[in-house]
């Protein structure tokens, strides 16, 4: 009896030893795998090593997506290391564009959020011995910022005598800046503009070209006109939800970071959505699956004119033309089209356009600029060499010549970027190329292009960026779940939406 | 007995490493975190976090939210399971699959019945559906209020089993032969359960209650699962702020925020062990 307690008991500890060491999981594997690496991780601080020089230096870059072949981290990154031939750049990337290829959506789904939860978890720990791109999507960076695991660029930019700010659109860093600290920096920037319907407006009195900007009541002022004119016409072009002025920047206006409040519950807001609930949104001749497919104000001038005259320009289906002429002939009218503003629309600004016009940049109600960084840098506190990541993040926002525009990639040249560079003189060069290169089928299907002033052209950018601005990405609340069930199901009035959305926003409010 | 004690410690040591390394130390540790200004710095500010998280009012509105929750979980989940095991232990034929059917929720994860919750008091789902063929108005269908009955209803399903079992066993230490001496003396059912019953259950009873204070914080899971991380703010309870603190590596808020709980636990539980104390006296 005595012998089969004592073995019971050595059994019992043996179950508690094992039951402890269980307690490790997969996830647990893969942090210290990861915790290995960084300690193995090079810490030399020497001084910068030149070309020629010897000493090996590495950084790290984590991001998300892995951009061979589509963006320029890769081939920006040789660059550098061509340069001084002492620095090694490794790009750890959760997913590459090949392996994207073979992934189900919900595979992508999970090795990003599987990523960002490693990432988190080594910024928390203060292992991040890395420098961090693109990730805005799935780090909370203001949080990050106010709770000190990121560094502020800010004093790093002001001390650098390399970054005159006369070079750079620095209106547009100020609106990244969170708490007075520049933790992300970009070296590409977007806003949101709309193109219209040149029709309609010139039905109704409005002169285009006297247009400078738009908010949404005013847009909605115009459309609300234009359907007593035209009782079919969809507010968006090929119907791109009735949610889109609120998903893309008007959510801005009603939430105030600084003071802690929304005023989602607010009339304004009511009338906000009882207005943009009455839009027609309607496409009965389009497939499900090219609903809000002609997000494009080449597409809208060709519906216009093909509306008008019957005809339209055969350019515009070089990239896909049995989607786009679908689209083009069966899309019902449409008053406008909210475009991100990438180098393709921005080239259109100053060109005449018979159909459509615009793009004119989309304000808040109260007259702010939404933008938003697309390729950006953030640097942990953790991190061992930000001596290193700061050279290099100068190396991408430096001014690029039009011949270091393209990088040779194995199939299609990659761009720099095909967003607005915050660096002005490569802005300028950007446009000095699509001057001697032609490059018109960017411009999503408009042809005879004049020539562009790229000096007017950035003078009209810099007066678009010295508004005064609000950073998209600050304003992250999730209220799709609300929208959802007011602007698709018609479950909820607009009185129940916004006390429900001014409900969710407190609660994101006051956590932070 | 003595010369064991050493066998003894060495057998409880591994337990006891294992809650020294997870639980006290980390605990310990957390009161440094929690008077720092943020984990980049590492400044110290003393009681400002603890300040700050007091005053927030979406901490203040958490921590009522709670109170309203347990106020209401607790004494509802004991009187349903009183009611149930008296019942259960007085029943005649059907007392086995009456048992075994109050006693399912303790043996199902909760986990795979959430989907069935979900399906029922969901947004679009058939309890909202049928209201609203019923004739109610939107308005009062898909207003918030709603969601703190569907959490009791949610606790009283998953714990009145387990306070079931716990007052069954109670109820079976009670001699019968007292019942049959109050009966012969013309006591009636009432007068046999509050001279009787509920004198002999109130050691039980005080087990119950702890354990049902207990479980009232550990019904998070389900109304995560329901309800997901941004509730309404009807139902925003402490968990769902120190998770969502915890998602956002805030750190500093969320240690605050986790010994303020820590507090107010303990002196809610020494005011139960010392009223337990005082009432089991004054019975013998």
């Amino acid at each position: 009896m005595k012998k089969v307690k004592s073995i019971s008991s050595l059994l019992l500890v043996l179950c508690l030893v094992l039951s402890c060491a269980g307690c490790q999981n997969e996830q647990d594997d893969i942090y210290s795998e990861a915790m290995t690496k960084s300690a193995d991780a090079s810490e030399s601080q020497g001084p910068f090593p030149e070309a020629g020089e010897t000493g090996e230096r590495k950084l790290v870059i984590k991001t998300p997506f892995s951009n061979d072949g589509t963006g320029a981290l890769p081939y920006l990154a040789k660059e550098f290391m061509d340069l001084h031939p002492g620095v090694v750049i490794e790009i750890d990337s959760a997913i590459s564009n090949s392996q994207i290829l073979s992934m189900s959506r919900a595979e992508i789904q999970m090795a990003r959020e599987s990523f960002y939860s490693r990432v988190s978890m080594e910024i928390a720990s203060g292992e991040a011995d890395y420098a961090l791109f693109d990730v805005r999507d799935g780090l909370n960076i203001p949080q990050l910022t106010r709770n000190g695991f990121l560094e502020d660029l800010l004093p790093l930019w002001e001390a650098d005598p390399a970054l005159s700010s006369d070079g750079y659109f620095t209106n547009v860093l100020s609106g990244f800046k969170v708490d007075g600290k520049l933790s992300t920096l970009p070296y590409s920037i977007s806003f949101y503009d709309l193109y219209l319907n040149r029709d309609i407006l010139e039905r109704l009195g409005v002169d285009p070209e006297t247009i400078e900007a738009v908010d949404p009541n005013r847009v909605l002022d115009w459309y609300e006109r234009g359907r007593e004119l035209q009782s079919n016409l969809n507010l968006s072009f090929s119907s791109g939800g009735k949610g889109l002025f609120y998903e893309y920047l008007e959510r801005c206006h009603y939430i105030d970071l600084a003071e802690r409040t929304a005023s989602f519950d607010s009339p304004e807001f009511i009338e906000f959505l009882t207005r943009t609930n009455d839009v027609l949104n309607e496409d009965p001749d389009l497939e499900p699956e090219l609903l809000g497919y002609g997000g494009c104000g080449g597409l809208l001038d060709a519906n216009i004119s093909y509306r008008k005259a019957g005809e339209y320009s055969e350019n515009i289906l070089a990239w896909s033309p049995e989607i786009f002429k679908t689209v083009v002939e069966k899309a019902r009218p449409g008053f406008l089209v909210l475009e991100e503003s990438f180098m393709p629309n921005l080239i259109t600004m100053q060109q005449p356009k018979e159909y459509a016009a615009g793009p004119y940049p989309l304000l808040t109600t109260d007259g702010k600029l939404g933008v938003r960084s697309v390729e950006e840098f953030s640097l942990p506190s953790a991190m061992k060499d930000k001596e290193l990541a700061w050279e290099f993040i100068k190396h991408c926002l430096g001014t690029r010549s039009v011949e270091r525009l393209d990088f040779l990639a194995q199939g299609s040249p990659v761009k720099y970027t095909t967003f607005i560079p915050v660096n002005k003189a490569t802005f300028q060069n950007m446009l000095e190329d699509v001057n001697q290169h032609g490059d018109h089928g960017l411009a999503m299907g408009y042809s005879g292009f004049d020539t562009i002033d790229p000096k007017s052209m950035t003078e009209l950018l810099e007066e678009i960026l010295d508004r005064e601005m609000v950073n998209i990405d600050l304003y992250s609340v999730d209220m799709e779940e609300f929208l959802e069930e007011f602007y698709v199901s018609g479950l909820t009035t607009p009185e129940v939406c916004a006390r429900k959305m001014q409900d969710r926003a407190y609660i994101w409010l006051h956590e932070k | 007995m003595k010369k064991h004690t050493h066998i003894y410690w060495l057998f409880l040591l591994p337990s006891l490493l294992g809650v020294l390394l997870f639980y006290v130390f980390p605990f310990l540790f957390s009161l440094y975190y929690a008077t720092v200004d943020n984990l980049g710095n590492m400044r110290f500010v003393g009681l400002r976090n603890f300040a700050a998280t007091l005053s927030n009012p979406l901490f203040q509105r958490a921590a009522g939210n709670t109170l309203i929750f347990i106020g209401l979980c607790v004494p509802l989940g004991m009187a349903l399971a009183l009611f149930l095991s008296i019942c259960l232990q007085r029943m005649g034929r059907g007392r086995i699959p009456a048992t075994l059917a109050l006693l399912l929720p303790l043996v199902v994860p909760s986990g795979s019945i959430v989907y069935f919750w979900k399906v029922l008091f969901d947004q679009n789902g058939l309890l909202r559906k049928l209201l609203l063929q019923a004739g109610v108005s939107q308005d009062a269908v898909f207003q918030n209020s709603w969601a703190m009955g569907i959490l009791v209803a949610v606790f009283l399903w998953k714990n009145v089993s387990y306070n079931i079992v716990l007052f069954w066993s109670g109820l079976v230490w009670i001699p019968k032969t007292y019942y049959e001496q109050m009966a012969l003396e013309g006591a009636g059912a009432w007068r046999q359960f509050v001279t009787v019953t509920w004198v002999y259950l109130s050691p039980t009873t005080f087990v119950v209650l702890l354990m049902s204070i207990v479980n009232s914080f550990k019904v998070f899971k389900e109304i995560y699962m329901l309800f997901g991380p941004y509730p309404s703010t009807d139902i925003y309870m402490l968990q769902h702020y120190m998770n969502n603190q915890f998602q956002s590596l805030s750190l500093p808020q969320l240690c605050s925020a986790a010994y303020i709980l820590f507090l107010v636990i303990s002196l809610v539980l020494l005011v139960i062990f010392r009223l337990q104390k005082r009432v089991t006296d004054t019975y013998q």
